[in-house]
């Protein structure tokens, strides 16, 4: 049997030994990993800030909408003849070819309020080709449209809805 | 409708659908921009989509208005309170209207 003392000398030589002896043999190899790996970060800070720092300035105008707000924003137009239909198709189109820097919560469906109350001076054949031009043409995903070769509607940018 | 605008009455009854725009959904549209057909778009409006909230209706001002003899003729410049009060009159070929206020 050991004596008490015997015990407490032979657990401080086991220690010595084994616990305080490895940490102080792996003492400076933690503090040098940590150093590394404090320069690795340090680097790639600065390696990204200056990326960030020569990232051109965003020009185009944020929204000041809310995030949680996701109702769009809509440009109407409304017709009560055959000529006035036809100027709203030509508006929508230059909104749709000036459409570089639109908002992305704008809804650009025309809407035509004289499709909900008709009146007989806009022509059947009118309403029609309205309805034809807005879901082939403004609801398209192909772009540019065969139009677009032409000098007059060429588009200046490429508008994904 | 009966408008007091005497020669105007009829183009105006045809042009008054406009305002039916107003109505649209508060739910689905936070602001829309309300566009005469007989304007030409040459540079984007798309500026007038990110009004404040506190903006409720915006349009450009008639400045034409008081120096235009045909619309003398109006039963707006017939009332004298109108004519010499010189209030700003606005236009509408052009409104930017917030749906939830307009």
């Amino acid at each position: 049997m050991y004596s008490t003392e015997e015990i407490g000398k032979l657990t401080r030589s086991y220690l010595e030994r084994s616990v305080l002896s490895r940490r102080r043999r792996h003492g400076p190899r933690i503090w040098t990993l940590l150093s590394i790996t404090a320069v690795i970060v340090l680097t790639l800070g600065l390696h990204f800030h200056k990326i960030s720092s020569n990232r051109p300035v965003q020009t185009t105008q944020m929204a000041l909408v809310r995030p949680q707000d996701l109702r769009k924003c809509a440009y109407v137009f409304y017709a009560t003849n055959d000529g006035y239909a036809c100027s709203a198709l030509v508006n929508m189109m230059r909104l749709r070819r000036l459409g570089e820097g639109l908002p992305p919560h704008t809804d650009l469906s025309s809407l035509l309020l004289q499709m909900t109350f008709p009146q007989p001076s806009v022509t059947l054949r009118s309403r029609k080709l309205v309805l034809k031009y807005i879901t082939r043409v403004l609801f398209n995903p192909k772009w540019p449209h065969p139009w677009a070769n032409s000098p007059i509607f060429t588009p200046k940018a490429r508008i994904n809805f | 409708m009966a408008t007091p605008l005497g020669k105007f009455s009829h183009f105006y009854t045809e042009s008054s659908n406009k305002f039916l725009a107003f109505l649209l959904p508060n739910t689905t549209y936070r602001r829309i921009i309300l566009m005469d057909a007989d304007c030409l778009i040459l540079r984007p409006p798309h500026h007038l989509l990110e009004l404040p909230d506190d903006i409720p209706f915006a349009a450009p001002k008639a400045y034409w208005y008081w120096n235009n003899p045909e619309y003398q003729d109006t039963a707006f410049w017939q009332v004298p309170e109108l004519r010499l009060s010189r209030q700003d009159f606005l236009t509408s070929w052009i409104m930017s209207v917030s749906v939830d206020r307009g």
